[in-house]
């Protein structure tokens, strides 16, 4: 999963990109200012988008009435000082997702994050199973047939992203954009190395596949058996 | 007492003003009436006159002439009875009606001095049976000269006029009562705006005050000064609350930022064991963003102790050139961080005021330059004397233009040119209004003036000691 932070104080954006990779194995972007927050948002396939209000050159009521003009309808949860019930109404109004007033508690944010993607994905539940494997998003844990597995961290975050969008193809330019930040050394075959790991540390047998390679496709999250 | 209400005070000078035009008109009606009646009751009195005398010449016994005289007076259907005398060339008097029979010619005249020949007198008379109006008429006659007097009663008359008085009143009573109802009704209308305002102004709350639009189109003209001036009022008001909930708002930004960034910062430093570099940085950063807030309710305070009282405490002569140069030492090392030039140019002068006022207030006009200018430019302070016992102290960097609209709210708390309101650009945005607070004590002036060729100029211009 992808997420962008409009934020210009940069210790908080630094803090919250923090803890989203820590806690939750995101990509996080970091914009300081409206304007390039705003160019941002519109050129990359964001997962979640977290929005300050007062932000110099581009207020992020307007990026947020811009973004939805455009049909992005990527989940944006506001972060902001501005508590007063119009602002969070006006805000609502525009077509934002959620809306948490500084200070706050950094669990509840990632919380709130995780059930954001989720939601967008069309998964209520933190907990999403697919065939024998099961994964927990919120603890990040993963188990196999009821027995724990041990993912790196890239691992797993690909895993979830596929599990977000299992039964569909997955092309390799999507797990690209949506994996990776700006700031990551993103290599093509990278993707291939985490693929076949994953296969060995989940595929039941060589007869019962759950992921699968679409040839000039993409990869398929399901069980789905010969 | 309480006074008197508009409805009350109108009525009663309308009642005043009619009773008066009332009296007046009867006191009119009545002279007219009387001038009349008497006229026509002369007229009268002429013509029996005239009747009598040709009875007088007419060659009838005496009793039958006395009847044919009775008649003519009216004798039988008037009351009091009337009375005649007449007499010709000196002869028996012929008297009648309210008159004894055997009444001379003076009895009747009561001594009045006779009208010339062919002319008649007219006068008033006052009898045991009342009061009468009579005529004199001295007529030369084939037989002589006839004296004839008769007079009828003017009781009648008197009762006409008393009538008329007294209907005059009534509906003059009638009038009046029917004008005063009338016009406290049509006061009542005529006030009914203002009531209606003051029914909308009943309803004015903190909340609503910007949105009551009172009509002063509608009220009376005389009122609606005072209305358009409440409506102006709470124009006022609207924006003075616009202005403190602005400052509200401003001021929960500013400590909620530190206090997230602080926060954040703790809580995920302690979400998992972390390395040694990793916990000072948490440290670090968590003291950078006390010492803002630190320095916010410093800020805060100061502003707070002088909102407390209007005067200036602990006052003694200052001299601003040492001021200045002191201020210059410990803002140099700033000043070189930045590879900025802070250069002095002061010619002594000594103020009145608080010194420690003072250092603050040159402390925050040259925090801003060196903040807001560009690295390695010059910041030039200079003082100035100038006529009329003031000295001019400039604060001069070359830091961009500030823009022409955010000019005259530089000097307003928490203002902030940059609507983000980010720490990255500066302070909390009060360091200009205590800057102002400071100055307004001192009965000096403030002014900031940018231009993005030579830079921006904050002046302050203090009264010298003379």
């Amino acid at each position: 999963m992808r997420v962008l932070i409009v934020e210009d104080e940069r210790q908080l954006a630094e803090n919250i990109a923090g803890l989203l990779r820590e806690q939750a194995s995101f990509a996080v972007d970091i914009s300081l200012d409206g304007e390039d927050g705003h160019h941002m948002a519109l050129t990359n396939p964001y997962d979640l988008i977290i929005l300050d209000l007062m932000l110099p050159k581009m207020d992020g009521l307007a990026i947020l009435r811009s973004l939805r003009a455009q049909r992005v309808q990527t989940p944006v949860l506001i972060l902001t000082a501005r508590d007063a019930t119009e602002d969070v109404v006006q805000g609502l109004d525009l077509g934002c997702d959620d809306y948490l007033t500084k200070p706050f508690e950094i669990a509840e944010l990632a919380a709130r994050c995780k059930a954001l993607i989720r939601r967008s994905h069309g998964h209520a539940a933190a907990v999403v199973t697919v065939g024998p494997v099961t994964i927990n998003t919120t603890a990040r844990q993963v188990t196999l047939q009821g027995q724990p597995v041990i993912l790196q961290a890239m691992e797993y975050r690909l895993l979830e992203y596929l599990a977000m969008r299992a039964g569909d193809i997955v092309s390799k330019a999507d797990l690209l954009e949506h994996l990776y930040d700006f700031d990551s050394e993103n290599f093509s075959n990278v993707i291939e190395v985490y693929i076949s790991s994953l296969r060995r540390k989940l595929d039941p047998g060589p007869a019962h596949k759950l992921i699968h390679t679409i040839r000039g496709q993409g990869y398929l999250l399901q069980e789905r058996r010969p | 007492m309480r006074p008197l209400s508009l409805k009350w005070r109108v009525s009663l000078l309308v009642l005043a003003a009619m009773v008066a035009a009332i009296i007046a008109v009867l006191a009119v009606a009545y002279a007219e009436t009387k001038e009349l009646v008497v006229a026509e009751t002369n007229q009268a009195l002429l013509a029996m006159s005239k009747g009598i005398v040709s009875v007088l010449q007419q060659p009838e016994p005496v009793a039958v002439r006395k009847k044919q005289i009775d008649a003519i007076v009216g004798l039988s259907h008037r009351t009091p009875a009337p009375f005649y005398a007449a007499s010709l060339s000196g002869g028996d008097v012929l008297a009648g009606g309210s008159l004894l029979e055997r009444a001379t010619m003076k009895d009747v005249t009561g001594g009045r001095a006779a009208p010339a020949i062919d002319r008649s007198t007219f006068f008033d008379s006052r009898r045991p049976s009342g009061h009468y109006r009579a005529i004199w008429t001295r007529v030369r006659t084939d037989a002589g000269e006839a004296n004839i007097v008769v007079g009828v009663p003017t009781k009648g008359v008197q009762d006409e006029l008393k009538e008329l008085v007294t209907t005059l009143l009534l509906i003059g009573a009638g009038v009046i009562g029917v004008a005063v109802v009338l016009v406290m009704l049509l006061v009542a209308w005529g006030l009914r705006p203002i009531r209606l305002t003051a029914q909308r102004l009943m309803k004015v709350t903190a909340s609503n005050v910007g949105c009551v639009e009172l009509d002063g189109k509608r009220v009376p003209q005389e009122i609606r000064p005072f209305v358009e001036s409440v409506s102006a009022m709470l124009g006022r008001l609207d924006r003075a609350m616009r202005q403190q909930k602005t400052f509200v708002a401003d001021a929960s930004h500013e400590f909620r930022t530190p206090i997230a960034l602080a926060k954040s910062t703790v809580q995920l430093a302690l979400i998992k064991d972390r390395t040694l570099p990793e916990y000072q940085k948490a440290l670090h950063d968590t003291l950078g963003n006390l010492r803002r807030m630190e320095h916010l309710v410093e800020e805060l305070m100061v502003l707070a102790r002088m909102d407390e009282s209007a005067g200036l405490p602990d006052v003694a002569d200052v001299d601003l050139a040492a001021l200045l140069s002191e201020l210059q030492e410990v803002f140099s090392p700033r000043a070189e961080q930045r590879g900025c030039r802070l250069v002095m140019n002061v010619q002594p002068a000594v103020v009145r005021g608080n010194p420690n006022h003072l250092t603050r207030l040159f402390s925050n006009l040259l925090d801003n330059a060196l903040k807001y200018g560009p690295e390695e430019s010059t910041i030039q302070v200079s003082a100035v004397q100038e006529p009329e016992g003031v000295v001019a102290i400039t604060v001069h960097d070359e830091g961009g233009c500030i823009p022409a609209d955010d000019l005259p709210h530089l000097f307003t708390r928490f203002y902030r040119a940059d609507p983000s309101r980010s720490q990255a650009s500066g302070g909390a945005g009060l360091g200009l209004a205590i800057a102002k607070e400071i100055v307004i004590r001192h009965g000096g002036q403030i002014a900031i003036t940018s231009d993005p060729h030579s830079g921006t100029d904050v002046c302050v211009r203090l009264h010298l000691v003379q």
